[in-house]
């Protein structure tokens, strides 16, 4: 009796472990677009503050990051940057890099991704508010063409990783039986 | 009577799942993988069919060829 139930306890971990590895890789492609919307909509809240000059760089940045939920990402790294630029002499596109750094864990993003975002940070703070503004335009015309691309692979692979956890661990299961 | 029901069940499963993961794979652009699938799925299903080819085998020998 032990036996069959330690059994169906076994097979039962087995697939609910295989299905979450499944659903684990089906939420990292159905995130990307996510977070890369929600960063195209912080950059434009920026490059709107810093065209109109309407409030000093930490300010800005940690006005925008209130705007978006606790467990995003893009909030995190303005916070972060804000809070950076707020406690010493860090230079905003450096607070920048460095907080994109410790907040990878919290987006999906690739590493393309972050690294559009790398480049634009040399601009972040350092030249003139038009010249933020276009590199601001500029990065947000190369997201929304990764976000594209970031909803086609989502469409082709978040079903597939989902229903091939279920189906490898159902096939484990049944092989060890 | 019962062994051979789970065997046959179990390639039954076996097939459903692969066939269901090689059309989902072929759907997303992954034409290789979903080969690849199918061919492990096959040698799978090779070996189980095998090993209780081999059992019966066995049994014949024993009760033939006990001396």
């Amino acid at each position: 009796m032990a036996w069959v139930i330690a059994k169906w306890l076994g097979a039962a971990a087995l697939l609910t472990g295989a299905a979450g590895i499944g659903f684990e890789f089906a939420r990292k492609y159905r995130k990307r677009p996510l977070d890369l919307r929600e960063l195209m909509a912080a950059l434009r809240m920026l490059r709107n503050d810093i065209s109109y000059g309407r409030l000093p760089l930490p300010d800005s940045l940690a006005e925008i990051a209130a705007h978006f939920p606790q467990h995003s990402g893009t909030r995190h790294v303005f916070a972060m940057t804000a809070h950076r630029l707020n406690a010493a002499g860090t230079e905003a596109g450096e607070a920048f890099v460095d907080a994109l750094r410790q907040n990878s864990e919290c987006w999906s993003l690739h590493e393309e991704d972050l690294n559009a975002l790398r480049q634009f940070s040399h601009t972040m703070g350092a030249t003139s508010a038009e010249l933020q503004a276009a590199a601001i335009t500029a990065l947000l015309g190369e997201l929304s063409d990764r976000e594209r691309e970031a909803v086609a692979e989502r469409d082709r692979f978040e079903k597939v990783y989902r229903t091939a956890g279920v189906l490898i661990g159902m096939l484990l299961v049944v092989m060890l039986w | 009577m019962s062994l051979e029901l789970h065997v046959l069940f179990q390639i039954a499963i076996i097939g459903i799942a692969t066939a269901v993961l090689a059309s989902l794979l072929k759907q997303s652009g992954r034409d290789e993988i979903a080969t690849l699938v199918t061919i492990t799925a096959l040698v799978l299903v090779a070996t189980v069919v095998v090993t209780n080819i081999n059992h019966l085998f066995t049994e014949i020998r024993a009760v033939f060829f006990s001396q």
